[in-house]
């Protein structure tokens, strides 16, 4: 079949152009008055201190890319411009596809530009290695992640975060009852799984992870113990996951064909 | 013989209990100007949905260029559905909207496109946020424009456009239609404004085919009989008399069927019936039994 895939590209460019520039100019703005901020308190010392940011700018990132997932899931416009302008439902399903992986790649572009970026301000104010700055990011170090693996790993991240909120946005458009039902279970669950983490850290969570257990264990198996490998492709189960999900969901939505 | 764009057959639409289309079937050929006519809320969206693969219908047979339209590329690509409620993003410029446009549709005339942005005054670098409610509809006036489709749909397409610029948009669909590769189907409310670009009428009515005729043969359904209200009411005596309105001494009576019935009485001038005229008769659901007539 003939996928016309560019309209959506074009779309997805510049949709991300949008996000990855309004989160530069907010957050950057913010990190830079910050820094500006550390480098008057610290001024008279040597400054060896160095601030982490990348944590925050990822799960800012993240919540801004599930917001964005909601709006585009709940608004029914957004389909029906696509439908107006002639393209089949399959078309538009994998337009979506694209639309996020676009947008995936211009977070990973604003937020390696932003940690680099923000590391060079630091390094040169505070007169510290570039390299030991960018080694602190908490991002980097908490997975023990390299740069590519982290590309990797984030992509698939940000993919799913925001097939999520597209998904969670059609549902709240349409069926507001079962949207408030889920809420109410994600809360008990997360209920659970934060009670039970403090006397069984793993207990809770690993009943969630269960179901991709078998291809952790498989990877684990023919890759060694490597986390960056083994979070890129959990991402991207649930990822397919969500996104088969939603590809019912949104069939259902768009089709309206009663 | 003519190509045939579009063919209905006992097409249906329900939403939930209620008819929005029921039975109507249709042939309309290609290189013409179409005007589907109906009040609000008669199903003409939804029939113009239809034909444009939005939805699908309840039952019945609809076919665009020989095949059905829903989820079909081949026959979506030939067809440009303008609406009356744009959809896009407000933040959405207008330069990236005629540039997905022009991946979308394979005949799309970027050159054409850029001359009626001159036409119409519009700033492709804008926004649609930016935009005024007569702009945003010009705007989409070009994608179906430049779209070149061969069936080219615009549902109340001159929403707050000023006169000037709906005497363009005019003329441009006349220039368009001239060339005899393109079918339009215009649906509007403006309809002594337009029907001059009619060819033929569709007149639809709480989602029932009312009328399907040549717009010529369609204002041979009635004439105004003028005169003074003595001679008028001699005249029209036995016809079958729609409306009568009195200036003074003088009438002018509105009536449905042949003008050779009242050609030849003294006194009185005999003028074709409006267009708006026979449509507000044939809608109006209290004289259904004269609308039958037509």
């Amino acid at each position: 079949m003939n996928f016309r895939i560019k309209p959506f590209v074009l779309s997805g460019i510049n949709w991300g152009k949008t996000g990855m520039r309004t989160f530069l100019l907010i957050y950057g703005g913010i990190s830079l008055v910050s820094i500006a901020f550390l480098y008057n308190l610290i001024a008279a010392r040597s400054g060896t201190e160095s601030l982490s940011y990348s944590m925050n700018y990822f799960s800012t990132f993240m919540i801004m890319i599930l917001i964005n997932g909601i709006v585009m899931g709940a608004s029914k416009h957004q389909y029906d411009v696509w439908l107006t302008l002639g393209m089949t439902r399959k078309e538009i399903i994998v337009g979506y596809i694209v639309k996020f992986a676009i947008m995936s790649g211009f977070v990973i572009i604003a937020y390696l530009g932003m940690t680099y970026g923000l590391a060079l301000v630091q390094s040169i104010l505070f007169k510290t290695d570039f390299n030991s700055i960018v080694n602190t990011e908490s991002l980097f170090t908490l997975y023990s992640l390299n740069p590519l693996t982290f590309v990797f790993a984030a992509f698939f991240m940000t993919f799913s975060t925001c097939a999520m909120g597209f998904i969670t946005g059609i549902v709240f458009s349409r069926w507001k009852k079962i949207a408030f039902a889920l809420i109410l279970l994600c809360g008990a669950l997360f209920f659970l799984a934060t009670t039970n983490l403090i006397n069984d850290p793993m207990g809770t969570l690993n009943l969630i992870r269960i179901v991709f257990k078998p291809v952790e264990m498989f990877i684990n198996y023919y890759l060694g113990d490597h986390n960056a490998v083994t979070i890129g492709i959990n991402n991207l189960i649930i990822s397919v996951s969500l996104m088969a999900v939603g590809y019912l969901f949104t069939i259902k939505r768009i089709a309206r064909i009663n | 013989m003519e190509q045939i764009v579009l063919k209905t057959k006992s097409l249906n639409k329900r939403f939930g209990k209620k008819m929005a289309i029921e039975d109507f079937t249709i042939e309309l050929e290609a290189g013409k100007i179409y005007g589907l006519l109906g009040r609000n809320g008669a199903g003409k969206t939804t029939l113009l949905k239809m034909i444009s693969g939005l939805i699908l219908p309840t039952d019945g047979d609809i076919e665009v260029f020989g095949s059905n339209p829903f989820e079909n590329t081949a026959v979506l690509e030939k067809v440009c559905i303008v609406l009356e409620t744009q959809l896009w993003e407000p933040t959405e410029k207008l330069a990236n909207i005629l540039k997905i446009c022009s991946e979308v549709y394979p005949k799309w005339d970027q050159e054409y496109a850029e001359l009626l942005l001159k036409k119409f005054n519009l700033d492709k670098s804008k926004k649609i946020k930016q935009l005024s409610r007569g702009m945003v509809s010009a705007a989409f006036i070009i994608v179906g424009l430049a779209a070149k489709t061969p069936l080219t749909i615009f549902d109340e397409p001159t929403l707050g456009l000023d006169a000037a610029v709906r005497e363009t948009f005019y003329n441009e669909l006349i220039n368009e239609a001239q060339e005899g590769e393109r079918t339009f189907i215009l649906s509007t409310h403006l309809i002594e404004e337009v029907h001059r670009l009619f060819e033929e009428v569709i007149i639809i009515d709480t989602g029932k085919l009312r009328t399907y005729q040549p717009l010529e043969k369609l204002r041979q359904s009635g004439y105004y009989v003028s005169g003074k209200e003595d001679d008028v009411k001699a005249a029209v005596e036995g016809l079958n008399v729609i409306e009568m309105q009195r200036l003074g001494s003088l009438a002018v009576c509105t009536v449905i069927g042949d003008k050779k019935d009242a050609i030849g009485k003294p006194g009185i001038e005999i003028e074709p019936i409006s267009l708006q005229k026979l449509f507000v008769h044939m809608t109006e659901h209290n004289k259904e039994e004269n609308s039958n007539e037509l």
